[in-house]
Parts: C-alpha cells; structure tokens; sequence
C-alpha cells in the first residue's frame, strides 16, 4: 500500500470532509496509522464508509491508474508540484485533482464575485482579467456564472493563466453552460479540485472550495457582491489566511454592490482603477494617463450620456437631442470602435477602458 | 318531376357551386336527401318541410329525393335551405317551369317560413358569377354584403312567401335597388391614433419603418412599457385597403361569421391579438372542417402576439411556414385548403419571467432563469423579426404633460410614400414590399456603395453577425432610405437598421 493509494482512499470517502481528515491525522498521529487503525475518532457512517474502501485496496490502485488515463492528475502535498502556497497551511487541502497545469511560480490573484452580476459587475470583471493576464498576474476564480467566468474568460483572452477551483469532481462541468471556458482552461489554464471525480456541486462544497480559492492567490478581488453573497466567504478566508482583499466600489445603496461596499467599510482595499491590484501585488507600474477617447461632436453628444449601466434607447436620444435614426448610426460606430456596447434588446453602457 | 336549382356551398373561403336537384314521383311519402351531406345538411328535411308548410303550401304526400351535386364533395351549413325549398316547389308545379333558372339561391330556413342570415354570403356570390348566373337569391340581411360583387344582381329576401313572390316574375331582379353595383367606398376609421403615444421615440420611430416596409416587429421590454399600446396602433399608420383587399379581407371575416352586421365591406386594416393560451389550429387555422386561423383574420394587417414566450411552443412553430409563404396550407382527407395570410406580425414580450432584465436592481432572476425564458422563442422565429426594439418605460412628466405625439395620418402618409416606391420597384417581381424579399432580389435592389460595404463589412466582424442578421439589416436598411425617398441605401440607413437588429446580441452575451 503506497502513501497515494492511502491518500487516495481517504479522497474518495465523500462523508470526510477535509476537516475530518485533519483531525484523523491529528489524533492518529500519521496516515500509516489512520489506514490501519481499527477504530477511526469519526461518526459510525464514516467510520462504516472508510470501512469499505479499505477492503479492496487494489481497487483503489486502478482507480488511480483510471485517472491517469483521463488526464486528471491526483497530487498530495507530498507531491513536489503541489502548490507551494497550500502546502504551508494548515487548513489547505491535503490532495487535489488537477486538469490542465496547475498555478506556475508567479503572483496570482483571485476574482470572485456574485453569480447574479449586473452588466457593469460582469464587464469589470473581464477586463480586471484581461489587464491581470496582460500584466502576467494569474487569474484564480471559481468558474462561476457571472464574475467568475467573466474574470477567467477574460485572462484567456488576454493569452494569461487562469485556474479554476472548482465545487464539484474535476471531471464535471458546472455550470454546464460553461463548456466553452471549461475546456479552454483544461488547454490553457488549469481545473483544479479536493472532490473526487463524479461529485455533484453540492451547496457546502463551495465555501469550502472559497478557502482553495484565496489559498491559491496573493490577493482577492471582490468585483461585484451583494450583501450575501458567496464571495464574501472568500473574503473571510483571505483574512484569516492574512492575505489582502480588494474591493471595486459600487453606488451607494446599490444591492448589487452592498457586499462590496461594506468590505470596503470593513477595510478592504478599494479598486478605483485596475493598477490598485498590482499595486497590492507589489508590482511596480508606471501609470499610463488616460486620454480620452477622439470623438466627433455628435459622437460626443451621444457618448457623454452613457454610463456604466446600460440605458434605453429613448433615453440616449432624449438626453442628447439626436433624432433615433442618427443615434442608432452613431452607436453602431462607438460600438465597432469598441467604446460601446448594445445589451439585451437596445440598450448601451459604456465599456470600461 | 324534376328540377334543378344552384346553389353556393363554401370550401375553405371559396365558393363551390351546387346542383340542389329535387324530384317529386309517386310512391310511399318519404323525403330523402343525398349528396354527401353532414348533419346540419340533413337536418334541413325537417326544417323545409315544416316552413314550407307554414308559409301556406299544402303539398300532397309524395316521394320527395333530393339530391346536392356534385355528390362526392361534403356540404356543410344550412345555406342550402331555401334553395331546397323552392326546388321542391318548382318540382310539385308550384313555380312556372324554368323560373329558377340563372338563378343562385342561398338562405337558411326557419319554422316559421322566415329565412335567415348566413355566413360566407361574398364568397358565394363571388362563385356564383364566376359560373355565369346572372342573380342570387340572398337573406335579407346579407343583401349589402352580396351586393358588394360587380356584375351580378343581389336580391334579398325576408320569407319564403317573399322568395316564391319574387322568383314568379320573370326576370325579377332587373331594376331592383340591389341590382345595382358599386357603393359608396367607406373610409376606415380606427379607436386608436398616434397622438396618444407620449415620449417613445425609438418605438414609434421602429413602428413606422415596420409599416413602411411590412416588417416583423419585435418589441421587448418590460410590463407597463407601452409594447401593447403602440402595436394597437400599428395598424392605424398601414395605408387604407384598397378595394381587392377589402373584398379579401371581408371574404374572410364572412366565412368565418365575423361580419359586423352594420358594416358590409371591411374598411379598416386587421387588428387580431389571440391570448396566448390560443391552439396552433386556432392560430394558423384548422379543425376537421378547416376554417380560417387568427393568421388568415390579420390578412392584410397586423397580427399581434402578445407574451410571445407564453404561446405553446407547438403554435409558434406552425406560424414559421405561414409567415414565409404568406398562405396557410391544410390538407384534408377529403381535399387541399388554402387561406391567404399575408400579415405583419408585431410580437410582444418581457426579457425575462419579472420583466425587468437587465436592471439587476429589480431582476430576481437568475441567468438560467433568463436564458430560459427568452429560449422559449426559437430561433428561426426570431431571425423572421426583422425590427428589434426595446421599449423603456414611460417617464412621469412625458406621459403627464409631454407633448401630444405626431398623429397617425402624418406617419401614414410617410409610409404610403414608401409602399408607392416600393411598388414601382417590384412591379413583375411577384413581391410587393421589402420584407419580402430574399436571395437574388436582395442582391439585385441592395447594392452597396463602396463606403457601404466597408461599413458591413466591418459590422459583421467586430459585432459578429449572423448572416440571416446581415441580410434583415439589408431589407430594413432598403425600407429606410425609401421612407426617405433616397434610391441608394446609404451608411446612416445601415447604421440605423444595425441599431435594430438588438436581439441578436442578446444571446450572445449573456454566456
């Protein structure tokens, strides 16, 4: 029985929880011991479960070579490329599943947020990646409706790194609407997981998996949050790991961004621009001065009622007095210019820059 | 002895000219009829033969037969009543010999000799001259909507009494008031106008260029937006019908017993808004005896699908075929029916379940939640719409004090202007407006400047258009410059036909 074999058991029991592993190891002294104690300081069905893995032992090594053979990788903390950053806590995960690379040497930031985001939450969320990428900042996330999979696919796009660490086995893809991202940080980026393969996404596993998250990065973000939101335990996390949280400020009152605004209260850091994070990083930036875009007369007429969150149609011709013929011409060019963007039906917000 | 008289049954929304053939021999009384006839048909051995008896003729028992020819096509309604009566009338030698003839009789009998309305009198008439009859014989009530066919005279009758008066002269219908033809054209008067509509540029201003061009409308938006409002009014800014159409329009309606009875001749362009609840059959037409669906009833105007993610997706699926070929095909056992359907579909519906997608302020809804919804409407019957519009509520002080909006007969003007240059350009081409066309047309009346194309081309790759969407841009853009009476299609038309292909997008961002 090898010391993979052993760790591999105790992964595939789904009733231990990393914490019942921890304190196995803790009173049992080492994991020879937890595999061959009689008597497991766990609850019956634990104990009844850990019972039935270790009467097939060489089941488990097929298991392993299984795994092999579809590209998931099992690393323990023994391993040498598992993530130096997990290794030195003690809360982190003893194993994890791993598809694609696993994190590189190099900074890394994690960008969590709401699932349910607004436009403005989910467009912030892809350029703060595509900027982090651009600056080789590594982008970690959850893989997440909303901010999360819009921090990813934006460090994809900019050629970075992206890691997700995911709620479920690493062989299951959810949200399933995002088989796309999936599959492009299996080749470009990494998925990354403590839940063996097949495990559903079941609701306690991804506070849980909140704590790989912000184990995994330097510093968290907290693009959008509303006032329960999820990503508010990474921010928890991140504190008692002692690493930095960021937050982007949202509109006073906004419930979208109540989250966010209070962690700001709390003492987070604030976002006001994307260079905020490298500066937390202690990456050096020269800043660049914004200038503003070249626009034409009427282009500015048009550009000056946009804002950050999308506005109708009626109101964008009623403010800046251009008849709806000559607005919709002059939104298109803006669009193409990449300085706007029509959401739903016939609405514009202004793409951050 | 035998007779024979015509009469009209209707098909679908044609005429069908009747042999009504009675015989009277000796025998054991009995009355049959025969000819394939459902049970409304049959039924009329009772009502003949009771009425005829009211109305004061004494008939002395005999072996009546009548027959309805051509014996192998169903006949349903009761309009075949009086014809049967007078056929037995002329067969006991009641009526001169020879008196029913060139004559078409249509009514519905009652027990007391009284003979009553029916639907589908147009239709009737419209068959009975194409067979060369020189007059009908109609109920009373449906003279004015007879009398709306050229070249044929329409007398109307109150009782059986009254029918058996008329048809003992020779030649009655020669000089009578109904045998007259054209009337007066009524203009068409609509509830509704424009100038209601406070505020809603970018709605009114797609309205417009929907009519202009006969486009599909798309309007999204959320509740209390003024997306009903403004499709109500659709129809008001359509060019009055012409008298074909309105003759087509009103064919339909009568088949169907839709007919107002003060109102002969359908001036006013369609307006139909079946509930969402509504069957495939009921909206593209159906049953066992197919009749008229809510696609035929919006012919020549606007159909209005209100909540279109509501309609059961069956029904949304059987309008696609319809929608293309401007016609409704049904296919029976016993025969082919075709309903014209030749309408501008204005939908209607919310972004999501709450309706308030995308302000997250007020949406409870989650992403899938969205996606959901909005998938309920397939594809191909959105890449039909051709105009994408988002409707913003209404502002307090614009629907308050805001100025009265520009009336209906302004922008129908406009659009009259645009349907004239239409026309001219399609002349021989088999289509009539914008909307319609596709493939070779397409490339043949929207050639695009240098300038144009860079524009296009430009679009479909940093908007990443669909190539149904670049040709919907193509055909609103075309309706555009004719609204402005421009022959080319210029960027500013392309760029403003671009702003509505909106819903395009939608799917695309919301990953």
């Amino acid at each position: 029985m090898t010391e993979r074999e052993m760790w591999y058991w105790l992964a595939s029991l789904p009733s231990w929880s990393g914490k019942t592993i921890g304190q196995a190891l803790d009173r049992l002294g080492s994991l020879e011991a937890v595999w061959n104690a009689r008597e497991l300081p766990v609850t019956p069905l634990q104990q009844e479960e850990a019972q039935r893995g270790r009467r097939e032992p060489e089941r488990l090594a097929a298991e392993l070579e299984q795994l092999e053979r579809q590209g998931i990788r099992f690393v323990t903390r023994s391993c040498p490329d598992f993530p130096a950053r997990l290794r030195r806590w003690k809360d982190g995960p003893f194993f994890l599943f791993v598809k694609g690379r696993l994190p590189p040497e190099g900074t890394a930031a994690a960008l969590v947020g709401s699932r349910k985001c607004t436009e403005y939450g989910r467009l912030q969320a892809e350029e703060l990646g595509r900027f982090l990428a651009g600056k080789g900042v590594h982008v970690i996330s959850g893989l997440a409706l909303g901010v999360d999979g819009a921090a990813q696919r934006g460090a994809l796009q900019a050629s970075g790194y992206s890691c997700a660490v995911l709620g479920t086995g690493v062989d299951v893809c959810y949200p399933a609407s995002h088989r796309t991202l999936y599959r492009e940080l299996e080749a470009r980026g990494g998925l990354v997981s403590e839940y063996a393969t097949g495990s559903p996404p079941l609701p306690y596993h991804f506070p849980l998996r909140n704590r790989i998250i912000c184990g995994l990065a330097d510093v968290v973000v907290v693009v959008e949050a509303g006032r329960k939101s999820g990503s508010l335990i990474t921010a928890d996390w991140a504190l008692e790991q002692g690493k930095d949280v960021l937050a982007v400020p949202g509109r006073m009152g906004d419930p979208m961004s109540q989250g966010c605004n209070r962690l700001i209260r709390q003492g987070a850091g604030i976002v006001a621009e994307p260079e905020d994070i490298l500066e937390a990083l202690g990456i050096r930036t020269g800043k660049k001065k914004k200038t503003a875009p070249e626009l034409s007369a009427e282009e500015q007429s048009i550009w000056r009622c946009l804002g950050t969150e999308p506005c109708g149609l009626d109101w964008i011709c009623q403010e800046s007095g251009q008849p709806v013929s000559a607005a919709l011409m002059i939104l298109l060019r803006l669009e193409m210019r990449g300085l706007v963007r029509q959401v739903g039906a016939g609405r514009y917000l202004r793409l951050p820059r | 002895m035998y007779t024979k008289v015509n009469s009209v049954a209707v098909r679908g929304i044609q005429g069908l000219l009747v042999s009504v053939e009675a015989d009277v021999s000796l025998g054991l009384p009995e009355f049959s009829m025969v000819g394939f006839l459902s049970s409304e048909v049959k039924e009329a051995r009772e009502r003949v033969r009771t009425s005829l008896r009211n109305a004061g003729f004494a008939l002395a028992p005999r072996r009546i037969t009548v027959n309805l020819s051509p014996a192998d096509v169903r006949k349903e309604g009761t309009a075949f009543d009086l014809a049967v009566a007078l056929g037995i009338l002329e067969a006991y030698g009641c009526l001169p010999p020879g008196c029913l003839d060139g004559l078409a009789v249509m009514g519905e009998l009652g027990l007391d000799g009284g003979v009553r309305p029916v639907p589908g009198i147009l239709s009737m008439v419209l068959a009975a001259r194409q067979a060369g009859l020189s007059a009908c014989l109609v109920p009373q009530e449906n003279q004015r909507e007879g009398s709306l066919v050229e070249g044929i005279a329409v007398v109307g009758v109150r009782c059986l009494s009254e029918a058996v008066e008329q048809v003992r002269r020779p030649g009655f219908w020669k000089g009578l008031p109904g045998a007259r033809g054209r009337q007066s054209e009524p203009s068409p008067s609509y509830p509704v106008d424009f100038a209601e509509v406070k505020g809603q540029a970018a709605l009114r201003r797609a309205a417009e260029v929907a009519a202009a061009g006969m486009h599909n409308l798309l309007l999204v938006g959320p509740p209390g937006a003024g997306k009903t409002m403004i499709a109500r009014r659709l129809p008001t800014i359509l060019p009055p019908l012409t008298r074909q159409e309105s003759l087509e329009v009103t064919q339909i309606y009568s088949v169907c017993g839709l007919l107002p009875a003060d109102t002969p001749l359908l001036a006013a362009r369609p307006f139909r808004s079946p509930h969402h609840t509504c069957s495939a059959q009921a909206l593209v037409g159906g049953g066992r005896i197919p009749r008229p669906g809510e696609i035929s009833l919006a012919h020549r105007g606007v159909l209005f699908l209100d909540e279109l993610p509501e309609f059961s997706q069956n029904a949304l699926e059987v309008l696609r075929q319809p929608l293309e070929d401007r016609q409704v095909h049904i296919s029976r056992v016993h025969g082919a029916y075709t309903f014209p359907a030749d309408c501008m579909v204005a939908a209607a519906m919310n972004p999501c379940r709450c309706g308030y997608y995308p302000d997250r302020s007020r949406c409870q809804c989650s992403e899938a939640e969205v996606r959901r919804y909005q998938g309920r409407v397939s594809r191909p019957l959105l890449d039909r719409m051709d105009l994408c519009v988002e409707a913003a509520p209404v502002a307090y002080q614009d629907m308050q004090s805001g100025p009265a909006g520009e009336p209906s007969a302004a922008i129908r003007r406009r659009v009259e202007a645009a349907w004239q240059r239409q026309r001219e350009r399609f002349s021989g081409t088999g289509i009539y407006f914008n909307s319609q066309m596709a493939g070779a047309l397409l490339e043949q009346f929207c050639r695009l400047g240098p300038k144009e194309t860079a524009l296009m081309e430009q679009a479909f790759q940093r908007l990443g258009l669909s190539a149904r969407a670049y040709h919907r841009i193509l055909r609103v853009a075309r309706t555009l410059a004719d609204l402005e009476g421009e022959p080319e299609i210029r960027e500013r038309h392309l760029g403003e036909a671009a702003g509505y292909r909106g819903w395009d997008t939608c799917g695309k961002e919301m990953r």
